[in-house]
């Protein structure tokens, strides 16, 4: 290789190599994230469709550990994803005739009231009260749902 | 009789939304409430369970976008994807049946609830206190 006698010159040679080799990274990093995220979307999409719930607790670890993205960000974020799968799922239900509308229409109001007064009460309640509560509540319920 | 199944499942969803405002898993503790208390066949409560995130949905998305917390880097890659399983699943799912989707779902709860409850007690023990 010729030597390049000027400092200067070598360092900008050095730096342009770098450089190139930190993009040559980066797309490789992009192209694995990218991957993933398409592949963690199959399962959200799969479990979504198949329960009709649960999409949103895939969804939010998927957006952290794969897109790195901050955990408030990340709740935000899996909204929307949520939402294009909740009404295409909601859509084939619908199509199937599974919807009976003397069922929706009472129980998406009290989601909705329910829902604004959880979110006000969230802040008010130990963290690791809910946890447990959640836990119990989702065993108990499953098991009851399985047997 | 009709006036008290209305004003039930008014309840039944207004405890299905608590608990999902506060945090637990969404809609996952609406179905059961549904099924288990109320008669509802598994089908049509996880039909409602969808229909029902849209509303709160759109508005809680309208208020993150607001204060710019949606990150739409690379999401599509997400959403497309899972938006075309998503289709897929739900017409196996509507074949399926409301008595198998029942016991899967039940299982799947009874997965979630012991993964969730394992995964904090490895936090626990690695890093030695709760969070």
């Amino acid at each position: 290789m010729a030597e390049i006698s000027i400092p200067a010159a070598r360092i900008s040679v050095a730096k342009r190599y770098e450089t190139r080799k930190f993009q040559e990274d980066d797309k490789k990093k992009r192209l694995a994230k990218l991957a993933l995220y398409a592949l963690a979307g199959l399962v959200i999409g799969a479990v979504n469709g198949l329960f009709g719930a649960g999409g949103g607790m895939l969804a939010v670890p998927a957006l952290i550990f794969i897109g790195g993205i901050a955990e408030r960000r990340a709740h935000a974020t899996a909204i929307l994803v949520m939402l294009p799968l909740c009404v295409c799922s909601g859509a084939v239900y619908i199509a199937s005739n599974a919807v009976d509308i003397a069922v929706l229409a009472p129980t998406v109001i009290g989601v909705v009231a329910g829902g604004i007064l959880g979110a006000k009460l969230l802040k008010y309640l130990p963290e690791n009260l809910l946890f447990l509560a959640f836990n119990f509540l989702i065993i108990f319920a499953g098991l009851k749902m399985l047997f | 009789m009709e006036k008290m199944k209305i004003i039930f499942l008014i309840l039944a969803g207004f405890a299905g939304g608590l608990l999902a405002g506060l945090g637990m898993g969404g809609g996952t503790l609406t179905i059961p409430i549904l099924v288990l208390f109320l008669g509802v066949s598994q089908l049509t409560a996880q039909a409602v369970n969808l229909l029902s995130f849209v509303p709160t949905g759109g508005v809680a998305l309208l208020s993150h976008a607001k204060n710019g917390m949606i990150e739409t880097k690379d999401v599509l890659f997400l959403i497309l994807p899972a938006v075309a399983c998503c289709v897929c699943v739900s017409l196996f799912a509507v074949n399926a049946g409301s008595e198998v989707l029942r016991r899967v779902y039940g299982g799947f709860l009874c997965l979630v609830g012991i993964g969730s409850l394992t995964t904090k007690i490895i936090q626990i023990r690695k890093i030695g206190y709760l969070h």
